[in-house]
Order: C-alpha cells, then sequence, then structure tokens
C-alpha cells in the first residue's frame, strides 16, 4: 500500500471515527432519559408492558410443557434443546430488571465511548502526521486497556445483572427454563494484549524518531 | 559522573569571525540544526555533517568534538 493510500483510508477512518463519536455521544445523553422516563410511564400490570428487556441467558427446552419454567429439570421430561442468547423479555413483575437492564448498557457504552475517543484522537494525530509520538503510543495502549476492560466487564455485568433479572422476572413458560449465562471470549481479551503489545512498539519507534529527529 | 561530547562551535565560530548565518550558507544545514548542535542538544552527528562542518571551519573532527565530564 502506498503512502498516499495509506492517508487516504486513515482521513477516511478518522470520518467514520468523527460520525460515530457524535452518534454514540448523542444516544449516550438520550438513553439514559428514555429508559427513565419509559420506565415511569410503564403501566403498573405487566400484561399491559411492551418495553423488552434484553438479557444474555442459557435457556433449555424440556419435552414435558406441564411443567414451568421455574420447576427443577428433572420434572420436566426430556431435554429437547439448550442455547445461548440475547433474549429480549417481557413480563416483569416490577421496573427493577428495566433499569437494570438499562444501567448495564449505559455503563457499556461509558466504556466503548472512551475507547472510541481515544481512537479518534489517535487518528486526528495520524491525519495530522504525527506518526511517531509518545502520545500516540499511549493512546493505542489505552485503546488495548479498554477493550481488554470492555470483554471483561461485559460479561461480568451481564450475568450478575442477569441473575437479577432473572428473579425479578416472572417468567413461567411450561417446558423452558432460564439460567445465568457467562461468556468470555479470549479471542478479543487475546486481541486487546496484542494492542497493548504494539503500543510498547510504537513507543519503541518513537523515541528511535525522536533521537532521529536530534541526528544532525 | 558521566562524561559527554561538547561541541565546539562557538569557540570555532569565534576564531573564524565567522556567523551562524554564514556557516549554515557554506555546509547547507539549517539554523534550526546548527542550533541544536552548538547547544549540546543533539543526539549523534552525522559524519557527513562532521565533513561539511569540517571543510566549512578549517579544521579537524578533534577540534569541533571534546569528551568532557557532566556536572
Amino acid at each position: 500500500m502506498s503512502p498516499v493510500q495509506q492517508n487516504k483510508l486513515t482521513v477516511l477512518v478518522k470520518r467514520f471515527l468523527d460520525i460515530i463519536r457524535i452518534l454514540f455521544l448523542a444516544v449516550a445523553v438520550i438513553w439514559p432519559l428514555t429508559v427513565l422516563i419509559i420506565g415511569l410511564s410503564m403501566p403498573d400490570d405487566p400484561q399491559e408492558r411492551h418495553a423488552d428487556v434484553n438479557v444474555f441467558l442459557s435457556f433449555h427446552v424440556h419435552s414435558d410443557e406441564t411443567a414451568n419454567g421455574l420447576s427443577t429439570p428433572e420434572d420436566q421430561g426430556e431435554l429437547i434443546m439448550r442455547g445461548r442468547g440475547d433474549l429480549q423479555l417481557n413480563n416483569t413483575r416490577g421496573r427493577l430488571s428495566w433499569y437494570l437492564a438499562g444501567a448495564i448498557s449505559q455503563i457499556l457504552l461509558f466504556i466503548f465511548l472512551y475507547g472510541l475517543l481515544t481512537m479518534r484522537k489517535l487518528f486526528a494525530s495520524l491525519v495530522e502526521g504525527n506518526t511517531f509520538t509518545e502520545e500516540n503510543s499511549e493512546r493505542l495502549r489505552k485503546v488495548g486497556f479498554t477493550f481488554i476492560g470492555w470483554h471483561l466487564v461485559s460479561p461480568l455485568l451481564q450475568y450478575f445483572g442477569s441473575r437479577i433479572m432473572l428473579n425479578d422476572i416472572a417468567f413461567n413458560v411450561p417446558g423452558i427454563q432460564l439460567f445465568p449465562a457467562f461468556e468470555l471470549n479470549i479471542g478479543w481479551l487475546f486481541a486487546g494484549f496484542a494492542i497493548i503489545v504494539l503500543s510498547g512498539i510504537l513507543r519503541e519507534a518513537a523515541n528511535l524518531h525522536r533521537e532521529q529527529s536530534l541526528t544532525i | 559522573m558521566a562524561a559527554i561530547i561538547k561541541v565546539n562551535l562557538d569557540l570555532l565560530l569565534l576564531q573564524r569571525k565567522m556567523s551562524l548565518t554564514e556557516l549554515s550558507d557554506k555546509v547547507g544545514i539549517t539554523m534550526a540544526n546548527l542550533s541544536i548542535l552548538k547547544r549540546g542538544k543533539g543526539k549523534a552527528i552525522r559524519f557527513s555533517t562532521l565533513v561539511a562542518l569540517c571543510e566549512a571551519l578549517d579544521c579537524q573532527p578533534g577540534d569541533l568534538l571534546q569528551l568532557e565530564e557532566e556536572d
């Protein structure tokens, strides 16, 4: 890839990050207000609520349709299906699940925003032609730590959050059981560590660049 | 106590009655870079730069560079 093409790509990524930044900053302001307003205006009767709660859960589907979701697995016949995923649930007893899901999303959004803003600063510096600088190395290191932080905090929050939400949700579907799920993605964590290692290489490059600039 | 290399550019310019601007024109090194050398802020000096300076100032590398104990 020629330097010109590389520069064009850098400019393109920086513009993309500019747009994404505005979008997510707006979401960070609007989202908590939306959660609060919807939470306050929720009808007391669970059957009338139409606000789904997204929860990362494991599920088991059993053959005995007469058993309900709160029974033990032994009571529910043969296991037909199992899985895990981001499930949309409704019909909550209280409003706790709604607020908790909103708070978890907001915490993860703040971590993501921090990484995004740091990444944007890095690309802004690259567009200005400042490649090998201590600041860029530090920014890349922060991006790496944010990456790791997000992929550690996200499963933990979802696991403990889903435990509380499962107690709060009046889930009662015959033959279906729900459990809190924990999914740690080692691949993404490894990618985060790789970014931190690369930031160390960039710091070395910045040192060499500074020495080179002082070689007359 | 560490030793450092001191660049005697000030002294040589004085002896040759030459200004930094004149030297810059003669050797083709920017004033900013000559100033870095003069103030002892440089990290290294290229052989080509040393040859150019020695030719312009009519001196030996040993006249230009001096080993000195740091305070």
